[in-house]
């Protein structure tokens, strides 16, 4: 029985918090414990959660991407460009995701051999991945035919939205990734000590490289879900996703400062941040009371998290 | 003592949401449809005119309205979820103003497959189908606004464009109109056409940027009031009001009160409130049975100094 | 702060200031440098309250949704006639209050700055909405216009307004033992606090006058805008963010100082008019800021700015919590 205890203290807080919220959002609300609906929050909360699980990994090497949202936008307006000349779909999903190790190597580049801070380096992509989103197509979306695109965000497979699925299949690949690889492995070493890891003979500056790829290739396949969603590219809609991300990394339990977290976490807080929109949504909240919702739960959910852990 | 402060901090949580299911249950109590009206931001009164049009023909009807908008200004996804609440909380009707006319397809195609009649208000939508339209002819009322303020201001001059947000089928339309009325007038020059986003505060920045741009600029058009309004204190500010005229597009309170005060030169009067109205009376009856007109055109008339009184008085009220 | 490091941002300034007016004939005039530095004014207010709490290692997401709040609040209180000193106060108390729960959670409570910053962003905001009930305020007094489109001696009011408080708070970084308590703190807050500083006030403090720098930099925000919204302000906290980093305040705390940020400010402010100067559209401007930031950061680098870890990939001592 003691056993039982020490297992369920080892899981991240944030699972407590996104239970007891869930916990209060059911007795408040009658339509909310219903299939529909928590297919729906899971459904809404696959971009996020895809995204989050980048940062999560660029954090616990002690860095920061501010440039996820903007590469999110840029990724959906760079398949919108193919799949508009109907280039077909593969070019476009492919476009999208060298798209995305492209972006990630570039930052990787910057901070790992040039020495930029992350905040300065991703903080500079995020402009110009805007403005290159802007540019494109003179600041207007993107619109395409008719095309198996769409199916990625609106699709149903075995009666379960295709995005469901998408993030569960992205989340078993970073979850080996970060916990069964040496590469994972190393992730939190940069994090935690990275001098001492240097000292050990690993090649710290590829290892940030290959990390911020990673982060980049996920936020470019959020990046794709999205305009699916939307079907059509945006050159805006992906701004406000990277502080998402990083609150959903943070409430998850992943520290500023690298080496500590987890991804089991991220999820939840993910999860948490798209409960508390659908919740209070179906509450009847209108937006304005959304917004003070969201900020006072967000504190007396992560004060309580705090004070847990000590 | 953490223990006493997260009790009240946890307390206070309950007691806000509990605030906002008791305004539900209440008001939930014996209407006739309940639906949803989505909005485009909160950032513009005229949408709040919106949904206080819809609340009165919910109060006239015996209808539960339920108005939305997305958090971040005009972000369509945002509205698509939204949809997609509505779906799973078993609306009997959408009412949606789309933030991207093409964007908000998705949503509108899974109403359509939950069996959710939608209903487009105050800016189309190009796709999916839905029973009906109510909104400004903003084309045809932008040229006839633009026409007019060019024959109030001689005709001639450097001009400049503000825009609004790029892919808004209402922003589109005037701009088409805006640009037919510049074309019959040889006289005036387009220096730049740039959005400013339908956004007050946007208004004001791009003028700011423009007016160091350009030493010379004769009037500025407008795709809507609060851009009007933004560039209006930056030409004040920029000490150029005088020879720099402008006009705008709503006829929203404060441009009225421009209008009076001889700082902005013309405006079209929407009614949104009378647009909201028009959509949830649309919706109403389509689930009543009726046929509805596939569009409502409620009309805009141009208001300038020499009308000005009659839509001061209706302010004042 | 080092000097060196004020000094290379100093000579980036003016080599931007070169390069444009040779590229730009306008820009040269004293109109737009009274412009320049006029539209930088709020940044300065803003970055200087960013300044003070990144120095104690955090960071202030919420300063445009506490500005806007401060500014719906008192402008209502504006619009009904009220004496104009009560509604500047008003404004302020709100951003003490706002300011004072943020560094009262992230001292007491422990609460990474980032969540809560964030979360008091969304309440802000939402009372923002709330109080004005979605409509906007709109014309005030003139006498209230002074702050923000108001002149002394030629010279834009906000332009006075924000080299004073430059002034203040450099005085009160550089002279009193608050300010040195400060970056004691922030370079490293266990042994600050063994040795007698009591970090846990400082750090509200640094927080509090962030709040009310917020409130402040609305009153001249809203007396230039002429109206009071909601909706201002979104961009705010990482404009301010950009202009302390590039002005050479480490983000990890403990190293940079307000005179950077306000030169920090002065170069974002010179990049866009530049960009509007020469006509570069609206659309392409954030593209242009990145892409010049970055080359600035990499000309940082060659001049060996960057050898070695940067000061916040040094092994962080054990906070506390």
């Amino acid at each position: 029985m003691n056993s039982y205890l020490d297992q369920l203290k080892k899981l991240p807080h944030a699972v407590y918090l996104f239970t007891g919220i869930l916990v209060l959002f059911a007795i408040l609300s009658p339509h909310f414990l219903s299939m529909t609906n928590l297919t729906n929050m899971v459904l809404q909360g696959s971009v996020l959660l895809i995204v989050s699980l980048g940062m999560t990994l660029v954090m616990l090497s002690n860095g920061i991407d501010l440039s996820a949202g903007a590469l999110m936008s840029l990724t959906g307006m760079t398949a919108g460009i193919f799949l508009s000349k109907e280039f077909g779909l593969i070019p476009a999903l492919l476009i999208g995701i060298l798209m995305g190790l492209f972006a990630g190597l570039l930052i990787g580049f910057l901070v790992a051999r040039l020495n930029f801070p992350p905040f300065i380096a991703t903080f500079g992509m995020m402009g110009i991945f805007e403005g290159t989103s802007l540019f494109m197509n003179k600041g207007e979306s993107l619109y395409w035919k008719e095309s198996a695109f769409n199916f990625i965000g609106n699709g149903y497979l075995l009666q379960i939205p295709f995005p469901i699925w998408l993030a569960a299949s992205v989340f078993f690949i970073v979850y080996i990734l970060l916990y069964k690889t040496p590469f994972g492995v190393n992730v939190f070493a940069v994090g935690g000590h990275e001098e001492g890891l240097r000292l050990s003979g690993v090649n710290v500056k590829r290892q940030k490289i290959l990390i911020y790829m990673v982060s980049g290739l996920l936020a470019s396949v959020g990046g794709l879900l999205l305009a699916s969603r939307i079907a059509s590219g945006h050159p805006t809609v992906g701004i406000g996703y990277e502080f998402e991300a990083i609150a959903s990394s943070v409430i998850g339990g992943t520290s500023f400062f690298g080496g500590q977290g987890g991804i089991i976490g991220t999820v939840f807080g993910a999860l948490m941040i798209t409960l508390l929109r659908n919740g209070l949504n179906l509450l009847g909240f209108t937006t304005p009371y959304q917004y003070c919702a969201i900020g006072l739960i967000l504190t007396v959910g992560i004060t309580l998290n705090t004070l847990y852990k000590r | 003592m953490w223990k006493k402060w997260f009790v009240i901090g946890l307390a206070f949580c309950f007691f806000f949401t509990l605030i906002g299911v008791v305004q539900d249950e209440a008001s939930a109590a014996a209407k006739k449809y309940k639906m949803v009206f989505i909005v485009k931001s909160m950032d513009n009164p005229f949408w709040n005119m919106m949904l206080e049009g819809a609340q009165m023909a919910a109060k006239d009807l015996g209808l539960e309205i339920k108005g939305l908008a997305p958090i971040k200004p005009n972000n369509v996804e945002e509205q698509i979820r939204q949809m997609e609440d509505a779906i799973t909380a078993k609306m009997d009707a959408i009412i949606v103003v789309p933030s991207d006319s093409r964007g908000i397809i998705p949503g509108i195609e899974k109403a359509n497959r939950a069996g959710i009649p939608v209903f487009t208000s105050n800016t189309r939508a190009f796709g999916g189908k839905f029973i009906g339209f109510a909104g400004a002819p903003n084309e045809e009322a932008a040229y006839l606004v633009s026409k007019a303020f060019l024959e109030m201001t001689g005709g001639k001059g450097n001009a400049i464009v503000l825009e609004g947000v790029p892919g808004a089928q209402t922003a589109i339309d005037r701009k088409t109109g805006i640009d037919r009325a510049i074309k019959e007038f040889p006289n005036v020059k387009v220096l730049t056409s740039q959005t400013a986003k339908f956004s007050r505060v946007e208004g004001m920045r791009v003028m700011e940027n423009l007016l160091q741009q350009f030493p010379k600029i004769d009037l500025v058009l407008c795709a809507n009031d609060e851009m009007a309004l933004g560039a209006i204190e930056a030409i004040d500010a920029a000490k150029r009001l005088k020879e720099i005229k402008v006009s705008g597009f709503d006829g929203n309170n404060d441009a009225i009160n421009s209008i009076s005060e001889g700082r902005l030169v013309i405006t079209g009067a929407q009614r949104p409130d009378a647009q909201a109205y028009w959509s949830v009376l649309g919706t109403y009856m389509f689930l009543e049975g009726y046929p509805v007109p596939r569009d409502i055109y409620v009309p805009c008339p141009p208001v300038d100094k020499s009308n000005v009184a009659e839509y001061l008085k209706r302010i004042k009220k | 702060m080092g000097q060196s490091k004020l000094l290379s941002r100093l000579i980036i300034l003016v080599l931007l200031g070169l390069l444009l007016s040779l590229l730009s004939p306008n820009f040269l005039r004293w109109e737009n440098f009274l412009n320049i530095v006029r539209q930088a004014a709020i940044l300065n207010i803003l970055g200087i309250g960013m300044t003070l709490v990144i120095l104690t290692g955090g960071i202030d997401l919420s300063n445009g949704a506490v500005l806007a709040l401060s500014s719906c609040v008192s402008a209502i209180y504006l619009k009904e006639g009220g004496p104009m000193a009560i509604g500047i106060g008003i404004a302020l108390a709100i951003g003490l209050g706002c300011g004072m729960a943020n560094g009262w959670m992230t001292a007491r409570v422990l609460i990474p700055p980032f969540v809560i910053t964030y979360a008091m962003m969304f309440f802000a905001r939402g009372l923002a909405y709330i109080v004005l009930q979605g409509k906007i305020i709109y014309g005030f007094p003139k006498p209230f216009r002074f702050f923000g489109a108001g002149h002394l001696f030629t010279i834009p009011t906000p332009i006075l307004l924000s080299t004073a408080i430059l002034a203040l708070v450099y005085f009160f970084l550089r002279y009193t033992p608050f300010g040195a308590d400060l970056y004691a703190l922030g370079s490293d807050e266990e042994s600050s606090r063994l040795s007698g500083i009591k970090t846990r006030n400082r750090i509200i403090l640094a927080y509090s006058l962030s709040g009310i720098l917020s409130s402040f930099a609305g009153i001249i925000y809203m007396s230039r805008l002429n109206a009071a919204e909601p909706v201002i302000g979104e961009f705010f906290p990482l404009d301010a963010i950009a202009a302390v980093v590039i002005g050479g305040t480490s983000l990890a705390g403990g190293e940079g100082g307000v005179i950077g940020t306000a030169i920090g400010a002065l170069i974002i402010t010179v990049i866009i008019n530049g960009m509007n100067l020469l006509g570069i559209p609206s659309l392409l401007q954030s593209f242009a800021l990145g892409g010049v930031i970055l080359i600035m950061v990499a000309s940082q680098y060659l001049s060996g700015e960057f050898k070695g870890l940067p000061s916040f990939l040094k092994p962080q001592t054990i906070k506390k919590g």
